[in-house]
């Protein structure tokens, strides 16, 4: 049998790990930049987490639409399990790039968050229908109404991934745009690269034992919910 | 100083998504056990009342 607990206990491990040594290659393999630049001189090496954070919220959005698209038009189990595990996954990533990203840009830009950049106020706001969808799963009754709501909001919350997305190149107001592709002003140098893409991987890892465990931990509620409906049919009125 | 620019900041936001990530894990182990707990108790009542 599959051991769960084992799994994602070696690749959170080994997220954690790779997420540590990306820290230290960061601060000792990748060379200081010009702080004319880049934005906020030694704090620019938050770059490898936070971006890290995002596209990892991103696959976890991508799972939450998957599994609200799947639940939504068959009412398959399997769908409400990556809606289930998208929305915590969702929640985590994104919450660690919204308390990241001010922090940076409090160094950067000199104030923490910019009301007007659409790039932010929409990642935002996914994060918030990310935390709706996590409360309201815990709060409601299990029934297949509520997944049905449930994944409705969930598709309207995907839609602004690539909203987020494209943010950058065409409305781009203060958050940088996407820097990893090279162009005339656009790229970066190979050690950053190679640090930012080293980190990525590790938070895939990370990502993947804790989506295995939150999976785990989600369908043993439901098991629990079923003895428990058991064990109450037995008793008399 | 002006070599600081940006450290300290980048300590707290470092802080901040660690204390995140191993404030999660530590949620889910315990969560678990807790609920490894749990099915082993309702199982027991089960196999108990069905013995009765």
């Amino acid at each position: 049998m599959f051991d769960y607990k084992a799994t994602s206990f070696a690749l959170i491990i080994a997220g954690l790990l790779g997420a540590a040594i990306s820290i230290l290659l960061g601060f000792i393999w990748v060379p200081s930049l010009d702080p004319e630049t880049t934005l906020g001189e030694e704090a620019f090496r938050i770059i490898y987490w936070h971006v890290s954070f995002a596209w990892c919220s991103f696959i976890s959005f991508l799972m939450l639409f998957a599994g609200s698209l799947l639940w939504y038009l068959k009412n398959d189990e399997i769908g409400w399990r990556y809606f289930s595990t998208g929305s915590d996954m969702g929640l985590l990533f994104g919450f660690g790039v919204i308390t990241s990203g001010p922090i940076w840009g409090l160094a950067a830009w000199g104030k923490p968050w910019d009301w007007g950049d659409l790039r932010l106020n929409s990642f935002a706001l996914l994060t918030a229908v990310a935390l709706f969808l996590v409360l309201a799963r815990k709060s409601q009754q299990d029934n297949d109404e509520n997944r049905d709501t449930l994944s409705i909001i969930g598709l309207f919350g995907f839609s602004l991934v690539p909203i987020t997305a494209v943010a950058t190149t065409y409305y781009n107001r203060r958050h940088p745009p996407i820097v990893i592709i090279k162009g005339d002003e656009t790229g970066l140098p190979n050690e950053i690269l190679f640090v930012l893409i080293f980190t990525f991987i590790s938070f895939c890892f990370l990502f993947a034992g804790l989506s295995l465990l939150t999976d785990r931990i989600n369908q043993l509620e439901s098991k629990i919910e079923g003895h428990q409906r058991n064990i109450d049919s037995r008793w008399p009125n | 100083m002006a070599k600081l620019t940006g450290l300290i900041e980048l300590a707290m936001a470092y802080v901040v998504m660690i204390g995140i990530i191993g404030g999660y894990v530590r949620y889910l182990f315990s969560k678990l056990s807790d609920l490894e707990a749990r099915i082993d108790a309702t199982e027991i009542v089960s196999i108990f009342e069905e013995n009765e």
